[in-house]
């Protein structure tokens, strides 16, 4: 284990806080103000995002929805929901499919990907509910649904509950590296001990309610076009999830690579290869089932003729160009051990997702709709969502920067050993 | 019975079971198939 130790004499002072002193050309660290300016400094896109997004706040919550959206009676659902929703739940995914695999499954091989998993999922969950208060407003009543007035036959109760709770499961699943960062052992040893625990119920409430977002459309069959209307959309759901959630974790670490690599230990560098063949090999397969089983869908309700039609052409792009292509990609990928292929298998399936999510939320429901009584979605709503990603990537390298994110913080790298032993044997 | 025509609720159920038994059995194959694909570069595991 000891050529995974990281060296600790790298975490004295980030290089980043140091700065040459003007006086006698020796480098320095920065003083406290000058961490403060640094910490503020902003990429002009990220300021601008910010700025507009600030803008789209005011607007939404002082004008209300009629001015920064184009929802009506027809279209009560826009991008809000289908993007920062159900796109955000499924893409979030990573945190429970990453510690499953480590600790459920044993693959501790994967332990250097369980952190920034566990993170992008809890920024991810936290902006999902946060995003759904423009849509619902009153943010203040957020609580009412879950402690005031129960409804307990609707779907949307249950994906409620479930996200509260698995928020509430991944802040604790992350409250030991804030608790490092502020090194208060004693609590972090009492947290860090509730890591299964927490892993089985993230796992059971994420299975509930990732295909509960699917089942929410089992009551619309007349409005959803046939090709994505399913009784097995809960199952799609739940299943592109994990396909989402195993491709996200290679594209954070492929962006983690390329931007923090020097926030990362030996052990993270180390294993990153591992973790990606691995979760590429997952995601191929489990790819391969979701597009199997969408022919299944197809064929229960015999909806063959509609192969014929536009939306049957898109429905193929989507399935072919989106689910098959991407699997294909993977198994070359991994069969071949080639990054490329595994990090464009990557990316081309999170896009995938999106379309999926787009398709049955936006584009074939309502199908039947004349198209002046569409909805495409305002400019302000393309701001919000895009003010949300922005506030996604903003966080993550906020507390990635700081906190043992990226690498094993000193003081428990030994504390750690029995988890961070990576795992001889079981293949990838 | 014409394809694709269907009088009774149960000649739709054997069509469309029948449709999906058989590509249940190309998934089963299918996914074999693949799975040699996948795995077929791998070293084998010594378990001795």
């Amino acid at each position: 284990m000891s050529d995974h130790k990281p060296d600790v004499s790298t975490f004295t002072v980030d290089p980043k806080y140091l700065t040459k002193d003007g006086i006698t050309g020796l480098a320095r660290e920065l003083t406290t103000k000058e961490k403060i300016l640094e910490a503020a400094r902003l990429h002009p896109v990220m300021a601008t995002l910010l700025i507009m997004g600030g803008l789209a706040t005011i607007l939404r919550f002082t004008f209300g929805l009629g001015t920064v959206t184009n929802l009506d009676d027809n279209n009560p659902w826009g991008i809000w929901i289908s993007i920062d929703l159900l796109c955000g739940v499924a893409l979030a995914a990573g945190g429970f499919v990453t510690s499953a695999a480590c600790y459920i499954f044993g693959f501790k091989k994967f332990h250097s990907a369980v952190r920034p998993a566990i993170l992008t999922a809890f920024i991810g969950y936290a902006l999902v509910v946060f995003a759904l208060n423009y849509d619902v407003g009153r943010p203040y009543r957020l609580p009412y649904p879950l402690f005031w007035s129960q409804g307990t036959s609707s779907l949307l109760f249950e994906v409620g509950l479930c996200v509260f709770l698995y928020l509430t499961v991944l802040f604790i699943e992350f409250f030991p590296a804030a608790l490092e960062w502020l090194g208060l052992k004693k609590i972090r040893n009492v947290v860090h001990s509730l890591t299964i625990v927490l892993t089985i119920f993230g796992v059971v409430l994420s299975t509930l309610h990732q295909s509960s977002l699917g089942a929410l459309f089992l009551i619309a069959p007349s409005k959803v076009h046939p090709l994505w209307y399913s009784s097995y959309l809960p199952v799609y759901f739940f299943v592109s999830a994990i396909c989402a959630g195993l491709s996200v974790v290679i594209f954070e670490g492929m962006l983690s690579h390329k931007y923090m690599h020097a926030k990362m230990d030996k052990m993270t560098i180390e294993e990153h290869d591992g973790v990606m063949f691995g979760f590429a090999k997952a995601a191929a397969f489990v790819l391969m089932g979701y597009f199997f089983i969408k022919w299944v869908g197809v064929a229960a309700d015999n909806n063959w003729h509609y192969l014929g039609t536009g939306y049957g052409a898109w429905f193929l792009v989507e399935v072919i160009g989106f689910v098959f292509l991407p699997a294909v990609c993977y198994a070359i990928g991994y069969r071949e051990q080639n990054p490329t292929f595994v990090k464009v298998a990557a990316v081309w399936t999170i896009l995938g997702i999106v379309v999926n999510r787009l398709n049955v939320s936006q584009i074939a429901f309502n199908w039947q709709l004349p198209s002046d009584l569409r909805y495409f979605p305002h400019f302000w709503e393309i701001v919000v969502t895009a003010f949300i990603i922005g506030l996604h990537v903003l966080l993550f390298r906020l507390i990635a920067n700081r906190m043992p994110i990226l690498y094993t913080h000193p003081d428990y790298a030994d504390h750690d050993e029995d988890v961070a032993e990576p795992a001889h044997g079981g293949g990838h | 019975m014409d394809t694709g025509t269907f009088h009774t609720l149960h000649d739709f159920m054997v069509h469309s079971k029948g449709i999906v038994y058989i590509i249940m059995g190309v998934i089963l194959a299918g996914s074999l198939i693949f799975w040699r694909f996948l795995t077929a570069r791998e070293k084998p595991i010594r378990k001795y």
